[in-house]
């Protein structure tokens, strides 16, 4: 079980997916199940029951299409303020979008379940904390340092990304997707690239493939030594995180020489890639990989061998394995408990069918498990780097393969960025423009499962936690509202109150 | 004769800033950064100065700020850091710098109360302000001082027993060489006193964002950096004047004792930037266990040394 997603479909009800991912099991095997509802009376029976994967799916079909989803134990706003539904005076939501009238006092009566009015203490992790790179608010009760309820309201960096894919054409729609998030940045436009090639059947040509996978790789390398160092910092070990950097950099000079950019490259466009990477290049990133050859597994022993850091992370976080399969973790989050998954074997896609490399998984369960994890896979990228590279110097010359229209269709792909498993669902309607978009980042399951760590042990071990599975709020905090009608669109210059000029 | 003695809290403070200096140099190298820059030949100034005084600019810097005053706050709020440079001050004047004390026959336990009353002031503040971080830091500094103050006694006790007196400067000499174990327990203690990672639980950024200090900003703060600054001062010259003492007079027993003091500067960065940090009942878990037990086998050779050899 992967994603529940809806669409207002206008006329035709409110159109909602479940998606199942059963690849683990057979290669590229998917099962969907869908249904329209009806728009003036939305009603779902709710899964959640049956497994918990689809908690913060149904919550999101209820906050931002309205579903009444039945029997959902814990039917909270997640993104929107709490007085989401009181904050619009006047009866007409949409004439209160053109004056700007929002009643914003903050909400009288707080909802019984609101973990601010239990008689505890509670800390929060507020909308800033020097414990996150993003803004998100993390609210625990503590007691006596032992942390019993925790609670995650996200919300803070929401764009409505999805929306906004939806009135662009599908050129632009990839430099959209590619800010999303800037760790996993090709890995977005990689798969949405890839769901509209799906739609349009065309095949990628074999040095494009090549192409991509050495930067999906590279940004692997450079993901993961950052959130490495993060841990660092997070437990205090700030040398670490200096330490980090400092070999990252070798990585960001040659994503540097390929794409110009050192994050968000633009280098790959539907049907292949824009730019050549010519045999120099290859040979430029080869000598840099060389170097980190040394340099990357002598940190890493400079990291393990320091008793109090893995102190910090040993037993912190455990998550047996049977729990990462039942809760859906994706990732470094699932292969640190000897989970078996990667989509990159499971579903393959680009030229991973063509280089030799393996899953990483690690049995110890714990914080120590996902950050070992990170490291061999961080190894294992340069490897894969290295095959890619020496394969592209004799690759073919055709670049991009042509779209020249797009049928109506639907398609969706999967990829593995750096945190877990990323899911794109495109849907083409004969235009220029997608019909609608739909993306399941990994960072939503894998938040879910977090809280469910912090919750119970000590409140000193929450950045551990918080490091070692290294969520990113930015691609959660995507998603689109669509409220009544498809053209009412809510965005965050109405829910600061504040009047932006266009 | 006026009594050189009287001179002690300005050369602590002057002598702390450059021991903050070194402290952060020495952070710096250890990561392969540079750090605060210490000397510029006379044509380049105009590219870069010396950053030699840099702590002292940044105390300068937080005077001129607004005092923001939360109002869940007591009267002890504004008190507690004025107490707490007070003691932090009287504390220089016992402390021998370069030979020169108010030295009494009981002056090693006068250090003890003082040095735990800054202490205890700071907590007291940082309660006072009625936040919770600073009661989440309140607690773990708490229990860190309970667990620390024992290897801490027990250490110096050690050499109290050898040259059978409770005076400080009786006691000076280079005891490293004659009890290792009291030389091991003791700098443990001021690494914990001082915030030093693997210690620094109260002041982790990353858990609870200020810790203690959470609420001070301004002149308040300002005062709090200032006790900092002298604490560490303190704890470095106690430290060179019980072990790293070679007995002089006049310029050379200042040349020892900055000799000393250095190098404790520069052995405290080391084991700051080397180390990440305990979580709180870890840590004191190992000062109950390990930093005891060393400071317990300290006492053994020094009374075995003292009264059987």
């Amino acid at each position: 079980m992967i994603y529940a997603s809806g669409v207002d479909m206008g006329v035709q009800g409110i159109k909602v997916d479940y998606y199942f991912s059963l690849d683990h099991m057979e290669p590229g095997k998917h099962i969907i199940l869908r249904t329209y509802l009806d728009r003036e009376n939305p009603v779902i029976k709710s899964i959640t029951p049956i497994t918990s994967q689809a908690d913060w799916s149904e919550r999101e079909l209820i906050e931002f299409l309205g579903v009444k989803v039945q029997g959902h134990p814990n039917p909270t706003h997640l993104w929107l303020p709490v007085n989401w539904d009181q904050m619009y005076i006047g009866s007409r939501p949409e004439a209160d979008h053109e004056t700007e009238r929002i009643d914003a006092a903050p909400v009288a009566v707080l909802p019984k379940e609101n973990i601010v009015t239990l008689p505890v203490t509670t800390i929060p992790y507020g909308p800033y904390h020097p414990a996150f790179i993003e803004s998100n608010y993390l609210k625990m009760s503590v007691e006596d340092e032992v942390v019993k309820k925790v609670d995650l309201k996200l919300g803070f960096n929401h764009r409505s990304v999805i929306k906004l894919m939806e009135r662009r054409d599908y050129y632009k729609d990839v430099f959209l997707a590619e800010r999303i998030c800037g760790f996993c940045n090709a890995h977005h436009a990689l798969t949405f690239s890839k769901a509209v090639e799906d739609i349009a059947a065309v095949d990628v040509p074999i040095k494009a493939q090549l192409a991509r996978t050495l930067l999906c790789e590279m940004e692997r390398i450079q993901s993961h030594l950052l959130a490495i160092g993060l841990v660092g910092d997070l437990t205090g070990f700030r040398t670490m995180l200096m330490n980090s950097l400092r070999i990252r950099e070798e990585m960001q000079d040659s994503l540097e020489v390929v794409s110009g950019q050192r994050v968000t490259h633009g280098l790959i466009t539907l049907g292949g890639i824009r730019r050549d990477v010519t045999p120099a290049q290859a040979d430029f990133i080869l000598a840099k990989l060389k170097v980190m050859k040394k340099s990357v597994p002598e940190f890493f022993d400079q990291c393990l061998s320091n008793d109090v850091l893995v102190e910090r992370l040993k037993g912190v976080g455990v998550l047996k394995k049977e729990d990462a399969i039942k809760l859906g973790a994706v990732g470094p989050t699932a292969r640190g408990s000897g989970h078996r998954i990667d989509v990159r074997k499971n579903s393959p896609y680009a030229a991973y069918d063509e280089v030799d490399w393996d899953i990483i998984t690690e049995n110890t369960c714990d914080c120590l498990g996902r950050v070992k994890v990170k490291m061999r896979e961080t190894l294992m990228s340069m490897h894969i780097s290295e095959q890619c590279c020496d394969k592209i110097k004799t690759a073919p010359a055709p670049l991009m393969a042509k779209i020249i229209e797009l049928p109506c269709g639907e398609a969706i792909t999967k990829s593995e960025p750096p945190r877990g498993e990323l899911l794109y669902h495109v849907a083409s309607n004969g235009t220029n423009t997608p019909d609608f978009v739909r993306i399941r980042v990994p960072t939503f399951l894998n938040a879910h499962i977090m809280l469910g760590l912090i919750q119970g042990g000590w409140l000193g071990d929450v950045p551990a936690i918080i490091g070692s599975i290294d969520p990113c709020f930015s691609c959660t905090d995507r998603v689109a509202i669509i409220k009544k009608d498809k053209q009412d669109i809510v965005d965050m210059r109405t829910l600061g109150g504040r009047k932006c000029s266009t | 004769m006026f009594d050189l003695t009287w001179l002690n809290p300005i050369i602590a403070f002057a002598m702390g800033i450059i021991l903050a200096f070194n402290l952060r140099k020495v952070f710096a190298r250890v990561q392969l950064r540079r750090g605060p820059l210490l000397w510029l030949p006379g044509k380049w100034q105009d590219i870069n100065r010396s950053k030699l005084l840099q702590p002292l600019y940044d105390i300068i810097k937080l005077f001129s700020k607004q005092t923001i005053i939360p109002h869940t706050a007591t009267i002890l709020f504004i008190l507690a850091p004025v107490l707490a440079l007070i003691c932090a001050l009287s504390v220089t004047l016992f402390v021998p710098v370069a030979g020169n004390s108010f030295d009494y026959s009981f002056s090693l336990v006068v250090i003890f109360y003082l040095l735990v009353f800054v202490t205890l002031f700071v907590i007291v503040g940082g309660i006072s302000s009625a936040s919770l971080f600073a009661a989440m830091g309140g607690v773990r500094e708490v229990e860190l001082m309970l667990a620390n103050e024992i290897p801490f006694i027990l250490g110096t006790f050690a050499l109290a027993i050898t040259y059978n007196t409770l005076s400080v400067r009786q006691m000076m000499g280079f005891n490293l060489l004659w009890n290792p174990l009291a030389a091991i327990a003791v700098f443990i203690a001021i690494l914990v006193k001082l915030h030093v990672k693997p210690f620094d639980i109260p002041e982790a950024e990353s858990e609870i964002v200020g810790g203690l200090t959470t609420e001070y900003s301004g002149k308040l703060l300002g005062t709090l950096e200032i006790v900092k600054l002298i604490m560490l001062f303190t704890l470095s010259a106690l430290y060179t004047d019980l072990f790293l003492w070679v007995p002089s007079t006049g310029i050379m027993s200042w040349a020892v004792f900055i000799v000393g003091i250095l190098l404790v500067g520069a052995a405290i960065g080391f084991t700051n930037a080397l180390f990440a940090r305990f979580r709180i009942d870890q840590a004191t878990k190992w000062l109950f266990r390990v930093s005891t037990f060393i400071s317990l086998l300290a006492i053994g050779w020094a009374v075995v040394g003292a009264y059987v050899l």
